[in-house]
């Protein structure tokens, strides 16, 4: 699924989002000290870094799920917060929410819905697409995330790995132009997770612009063109998976590198 | 036994008075409900202030309020009706909490997952925030409807014949108020054991194929965990 | 006004009712709740029915079983005493609950640890369980409390002189019935915040012993294996 660039905005034109030092606390907790990011359209950034670094917070924010306290944030063309302010209005909100797709860690599917009414949902009560269309639509995307023979299922009946799947399949539905995803496989037993893992490098080689919160460092190294590393509310360094991975420059990095190492096998 | 026919009107009258009053209170309950969880402080605390009442008054002071007092300002309620009126208000306050907790208890998650999807505030309570609410809420209201359905016994003070009036009033009469009272405690007993049961058989039917974990828990991870435990999930 | 204060001179009966019935009722129910956990089959279905019964048996309903199955003949039992014994009773039901739900909200683990160090069964209830049963068991003890505060106006119905008995009394007598019982309802209404309030207040108090209590109790029952 080719992404279409950006209507144009002089040089942002290639630019899928933008943050300039965007900060957010909660009271005197500083989560996060002047985020500088940019994404360009196509590019897929995977966020790493120790729990309480502020990465989920800072992916949140992209979307406005999370307010920041103070920056600069545009996404997809939209101005969103500017100057210590939110500078859309509700409806604005939610149509920009339509095209930025968003995957959770915790799935967050409805309960009282198939799958298939699950992904249908959106493109009903938002897009304005028929019921017919829909579910067409729905069944497709489902196919394509594997889970065919299950459409008719609640979630309750459907394992993590699954859950998730149809959760991205959801995401999709709305043909967004960026994919967010807030550790979406941190909740997933280790042996389920390779679904989706797979799932996602499909898209990104379909070309789709995805920020990936993660902890799974080998799958960041193998889909990312640029990875990021988030310590204590900042940025402290950011590069390819092979800058990053193959010779750290930071000390915190290499702090960090080190202790997931210990962990896995 | 002969007693049990004596007082069966008197059960017919329980049953409309305890439809009456779930039909009105419980609704009225649910905007309250909805008024405590959302409204902004101009509603919340008039209808606080309300729902408390509703529930720190003893009901038979409710029901007295409506019956006796009123008329002394002009208001005049057949004892039927004033049994209604007062006991929906007391119901409506008890449901209110129901309500406002199921309402309350719909996880942040999905509201989040609601609105990356573009849906509207109106759309998300009719499309997610309900329907997941409704499944939390029939447990209490069901256990609430037996409370009313005891409640009604209070209407012989005001004279109505419904099944504890009629018991009163045909033991006085024959002089076996006893027999007439202990025959009308086990039909109250026989109805509400036969509701909960009822209720619970529901209960059981759609827990057997829907999530058994409250609203209140989010899907992810005990979801996994539990599924591996039921026949025909897993990968 | 004069209203307010006619109405507070009944309200020691009233509280006296309450008080007594709720005695009668942990009395009552103590037996009960033990026997609703025991392992003999023919007690815990007992038990069961009488809480069944109790809590199925309209409040009303009881208070005339009471009163009429204490009349022989032209005999008719003090109101007062009736009221007690009817309340007290259907108190002993939930009561009853609220003692077991205490006892099963303390996991299994607890007792299983306390078998395990060959604790008697009088230190294991009494240092163990108990102790971390009190909080949940206090919770419905309260909040039932709360509830027979207000069914003592039921009482009035059969000839007890509590706060409900004389409010009738002055409408009858043509005083404006809205002013009577909304004050009427107001006394109940502020009894009901008040112990609502008091039970906060324990329930903080309690909870801050609770975190020490847990540990504390099975050390302390540990100490005394040790020490025998």
């Amino acid at each position: 699924m080719k992404t279409s660039a950006d209507s144009a905005h002089g040089r942002n034109e290639a630019m899928a989002i933008r943050v300039q030092h965007m900060t957010k606390s909660y009271g005197n907790a500083e989560v996060l000290r002047g985020i500088d990011l940019e994404v360009r359209t196509g590019e897929v950034i995977s966020i790493i870094g120790p729990s309480g670094s502020g990465k989920s917070t800072l992916i949140r924010c992209l979307n406005l799920l999370e307010t920041p306290s103070g920056g600069t944030v545009e996404v997809l063309g939209s101005l969103l917060f500017d100057r210590d302010r939110i500078a859309v209005g509700k409806n604005e909100l939610r149509d920009f929410r339509s095209r930025a797709g968003m995957v959770f860690q915790s799935f967050n599917l409805f309960p009282n819905l198939t799958a298939l009414e699950n992904v249908s949902l959106g493109q009903i009560h938002t897009l304005g697409r028929g019921r017919a269309e829909a579910d067409a639509r729905s069944a497709e995307l489902l196919a394509r995330v594997g889970l065919a023979e299950r459409m008719d299922h609640r979630p309750a009946e459907l394992s993590g790995g699954q859950q998730q799947r149809v959760a991205i399949a959801r995401a999709l539905a709305m043909d967004p132009e960026v994919m967010l995803f807030d550790e979406p496989t941190s909740a997933i037993d280790p042996e389920l997770r390779v679904e989706v893992l797979q799932v996602m490098k499909q898209l990104a080689d379909d070309g789709m612009t995805m920020i990936v919160v993660t902890h799974e460092l080998r799958f960041a190294e193998r889909i990312s063109d640029r990875v990021v590393f988030v310590a204590d509310g900042c940025i402290v360094e950011s590069g390819t998976p092979a800058e990053l991975f193959g010779g750290a420059k930071s000390e915190r990095l290499r702090q960090f590198l080190a202790a997931v190492e210990e962990t896995e096998l | 036994m002969q007693l049990i026919i004596d007082l069966l009107p008197g059960l017919g009258l329980t049953f409309l008075l305890w439809a009456g009053i779930c039909m009105i209170g419980f609704p009225l309950g649910l905007l309250f409900g909805y008024a405590l969880a959302f409204g902004h402080a101009i509603l919340r605390i008039p209808v606080l202030a309300i729902v408390n009442i509703a529930r720190g008054f003893p009901g038979l002071v409710v029901l007295y309020f409506v019956y006796s007092g009123l008329p002394d300002v002009g208001v005049y309620f057949s004892n039927t009706t004033s049994v209604v009126v007062a006991f929906s208000f007391v119901a409506a306050g008890y449901t209110a909490g129901i309500f406002r907790a199921a309402i309350l208890g719909v996880p942040k998650q999905q509201l989040e997952a609601a609105s990356v999807l573009g849906l509207t505030y109106w759309k998300t309570q009719r499309l997610v925030v309900i329907p997941q609410a409704f499944k939390a809420v029939l447990p209490p209201l069901i256990g609430f409807s037996v409370v009313v359905l005891q409640a009604t016994s209070l209407s012989y003070a005001v004279g109505l014949r419904e099944m504890t009036g009629l018991a009163y009033n045909l033991g006085s009469i024959t002089f076996e108020a006893l027999p007439y009272m202990l025959t009308t405690g086990a039909i109250y007993l026989v109805v509400c054991i036969a509701i909960s049961q009822i209720a619970a058989w529901v209960q059981r039917r759609s827990s057997r194929t829907r999530r058994r974990a409250t609203p209140k828990s989010p899907p992810a991870p005990t979801g996994t965990s539990v599924l591996r435990a039921v026949p025909g999930a897993g990968s | 006004m004069n209203i307010l204060w006619q109405l507070l001179q009944t309200v020691p009966s009233t509280m006296l009712l309450w008080a007594a019935a709720q005695v009668l009722g942990l009395v009552l129910a103590i037996p009960v709740a033990a026997a609703r956990m025991s392992r003999e089959r023919t007690l815990r279905w007992i038990a069961l029915l009488w809480i069944e019964v109790t809590r199925g048996i309209p409040t009303l309903v009881l208070l005339f079983i009471v009163y009429f199955g204490l009349s022989i003949n032209d005999f008719r039992p003090p109101a007062m005493t009736a009221a007690i014994l009817a309340l007290g009773l259907s108190s002993s039901g939930y009561l009853a609950e609220s003692i077991r739900a205490g006892f099963e909200a303390v996991p299994r683990q607890q007792t299983e640890a306390a078998m395990a160090l060959s604790l008697p069964l009088a230190t294991r209830l009494g240092r163990v369980l108990l102790p971390q049963a009190l909080p949940i068991i206090s919770e419905g003890v309260v909040s039932y409390a709360i509830h027979l505060f207000k069914e003592t106006a039921l009482a009035s119905l059969i000839g007890v002189i509590e706060v409900m008995a004389v409010a009738n009394y002055l409408v009858e007598r043509g005083v404006n019935g809205p002013t009577v019982f909304l004050f009427t309802g107001a006394i109940y209404l502020v009894g009901c915040l008040l112990l609502a309030w008091l039970a906060h207040l324990i329930g903080d108090s309690g909870s801050r012993k609770r975190g020490k209590t847990q540990r504390g109790a099975t050390i302390a029952a540990v100490k005394k294996v040790e020490v025998a």
